[in-house]
């Protein structure tokens, strides 16, 4: 599988990206600069977090107007699978690409921590290898992760199944006290409506070996890996 | 010559963590009249001669799409000429 991994100036998670890809998947991984216009035949797409454009204006703002993110809109109406870490999630809101916006932490303080997470459902491209509800565990390491849309917004993603990843406790309760950021919903994690695109503020990147004491993200990629195997008409991997 | 100031705030409703710590702040120094404090933006951009009823246009249309995020904020838009 081959996954292009697409970097902006102030980017900076693209090298873990690459290691994830190559080294622990055993994948192929493209790396792409934001001046390229085209996005090479590619089975998947990952922007990854960062501070593109040093989050001048708002975050993720700049990059959406780079030249590579008319490919990124190209690819994603041809149902390429595309996975927004972090900043890439800003990245994809401010492109439109998802809805809602991220602003500042409602505490004010950036926060680099282990979090639970629980998967909402099962039912998407990048969940698949999950269990609808189950408690996983992947860092975060954002200042602006807190997910805000309007009221209607957040009513039609829930009922649309868009809502994938919810900051949550140990035990898999959402609360206020289990949200880091003052997320709405506690939201961590959304899909698009076609389901092709998803956007995560933690970084599954630095869940995906055992040394760094959760292979939960690692899940994430496995299981757009099985989609893209399945739609070959592959067997699906354990 | 003309000038556009374009004044950007958090939509009502969307918290400020940064006007919450400044209207603390405030408290603090002594004006315990305060109620609350919204933070955001001014952008000035000057411009060369042109049609003013088409920069206008193009001004709201690029600050609604792109100086601004309409679902979290909010803008307004005045408009100087030289010497005024």
């Amino acid at each position: 599988m081959n996954w292009a991994i697409i970097e902006f100036p102030g980017s900076n998670c693209g090298p873990d990206c690459v290691y994830v890809v190559e080294k622990v998947l055993k994948h192929k991984a493209t790396l792409l600069w934001h001046t390229e216009k085209k996005i090479p035949s590619v089975d998947a797409i990952i922007l990854p977090g960062g501070f593109s454009y040093g989050d001048y204006l708002r975050s993720g703002a700049m990059a959406a107007l780079s030249n590579i993110m008319g490919a990124v809109k190209e690819a994603a109406r041809l149902g390429v699978p595309i996975l927004g870490i972090c900043n890439g999630f800003q990245i994809l809101c401010e492109s439109k690409l998802l809805p809602g916006a991220l602003i500042t932490n409602r505490c004010s303080r950036f926060i680099c921590s282990p979090i639970y997470l629980r998967v909402e459902t099962n039912e998407s491209i990048f969940t698949s290898l999950f269990y609808s509800g189950e408690v996983i565990q992947i860092p975060i390491a954002h200042g602006k992760g807190c997910f805000y849309a309007d009221p209607q917004t957040i009513q039609k993603m829930e009922s649309e199944g868009q809502i994938l990843f919810c900051y949550c406790d140990a035990n898999g309760n959402i609360s206020q006290q289990s949200n880091p950021n003052g997320s709405l919903r506690n939201i961590a994690g959304i899909r698009n409506l076609k389901g092709n695109i998803l956007g995560l503020m933690p970084h599954p990147e630095r869940a995906s070996e055992n040394e760094f004491g959760s292979v939960d993200g690692k899940k994430i990629f496995q299981s757009v890996f099985s989609y893209i195997e399945a739609k070959k008409g592959k067997l699906l991997p354990c | 010559m003309t000038r556009a100031k374009i004044m950007i705030l958090p939509k009502e409703g969307v918290f400020d963590p940064q006007g919450e710590a400044i209207r603390n702040a405030l408290i603090h120094l002594g004006l315990e009249e305060t109620l609350s404090v919204r933070v955001g933006k001014e952008i000035v951009i000057e411009f060369k001669e042109a049609d003013q009823e088409k920069l206008k246009q193009k001004v709201e249309e690029i600050t609604k799409n792109f100086l601004s995020n309409p679902i979290i904020e909010q803008f307004k838009i005045e408009w100087e000429k030289e010497g005024q």
